[in-house]
């Protein structure tokens, strides 16, 4: 189970690594990615969450966990910084954070964390088989990491996911994309019929 | 409070006979607040070492913290990573920016949580032996920066 991961992030790296620059609306379409789709996990209010429940909205999605030092608050400052070039029309745009550390992070510790972002995120937890079933649909993976103490790190695949209004996943881009870029390519999604 | 940014300078009275015109200053010092439940954090500076001499970075401790290491975030194709650095050298009349996404002091087993306005002690040890510490202000999670 672990080597498959570990194959789809490889997969998933490879195919960030390649992708270079902003393709046209015509590329982004002949390479819209064959994977993804929905999920139910469980939200920072300890409810039930299935990606069907936001069909009709743009998603940003991505992984990681609320221990994370560095990346994962860069990632969601990435996020933020595109939907504020986005204005009224980004308040569309859902926000999904997947922790890939859900014995850390329950719905209280969730809560918390998505709160001290200035857009609405929704944090997502679940069972360790839940979390895994969701990393491997988007190619994701991810790997606990010894530090010597009580303490853990966690890699993860860093990518930020773009889903359209029809629950597709059309795009995914490096962690520290400009939001510039980021934005360009909401606003894609944003101008699709829902 | 927020503290004024912060600049320590490493006179030469305070420096062996090897570095005697060395000057080691750190800027803008900062730190990611923490909470009960989330114990991890980041610390950001700016080391500049004004010196005609090479300057290693080789250690940092802070007090209430169980580990407190130098790091680099890592994208490895998709994947992030964090890499220990032994040491991070800083060249003569150079310096070495510690930002998010790149190298920063990773913080662990934060014993109190760091409240948004309050301030950290750092402990710096450079590769000739001289320490300095550093007051790294606590930021919101979602800052960017040390303003």
């Amino acid at each position: 189970m672990k080597g498959a991961a570990a194959l789809f992030g490889l997969a998933l790296g490879a195919l960030l690594s390649c992708r270079g620059g902003e393709p046209s609306t015509a590329a982004r379409e002949e390479h819209r990615p064959a994977f993804g789709g929905d999920f139910t996990l469980t939200n920072q209010d300890n409810q039930s969450f299935r990606l069907q429940d936001v069909r009709g909205r743009p998603v940003a999605l991505f992984f990681g966990y609320t221990s994370c030092p560095d990346m994962c608050p860069v990632t969601m400052s990435r996020i933020a910084g595109a939907l504020d070039r986005l204005g009224q029309t980004g308040h569309d745009v859902v926000t999904l954070f997947v922790s890939v550390d859900p014995k850390r992070d329950t719905p209280a510790v969730l809560k918390e964390y998505v709160q001290s972002f200035s857009v609405p995120v929704i944090g997502l937890t679940g069972t360790p088989e839940q979390i895994a079933r969701v990393a491997a649909a988007y190619h994701a993976s991810f790997e606990l990491v010894p530090t010597g103490t009580t303490n853990y790190l966690v890699n993860h695949t860093s990518a930020i996911f773009l889903i359209d209004r029809r629950g597709q996943l059309r795009q995914f881009f490096k962690y520290d994309e400009k939001p510039d870029v980021l934005a360009s390519a909401l606003r894609t999604l944003l101008d699709e019929k829902p | 409070m927020i503290l004024p940014a912060i600049a320590i300078v490493v006179t030469s009275a305070m420096l062996s006979s090897r570095q005697v015109d060395a000057t080691v200053v750190i800027r803008d010092a900062w730190v990611r607040e923490s909470t009960a439940a989330r114990t991890s954090s980041s610390a950001y500076m700016r080391i500049e070492n004004r010196a005609a001499n090479v300057v290693a970075l080789v250690q940092v401790t802070v007090p209430g913290v169980e580990t407190a290491q130098v790091h680099a975030s890592v994208d490895r194709q998709g994947r992030t990573a964090m890499e220990p650095l032994a040491k991070v050298t800083i060249a003569p009349r150079g310096s070495v920016d510690f930002a998010p996404g790149g190298m920063h002091v990773m913080l662990m087993g934060i014993a109190r949580p760091l409240a948004i306005g309050t301030s950290i002690e750092m402990h710096l040890t450079f590769d000739d032996g001289h320490t300095r510490t550093v007051r790294a202000i606590v930021r919101p999670l979602s800052a960017t920066g040390p303003r």
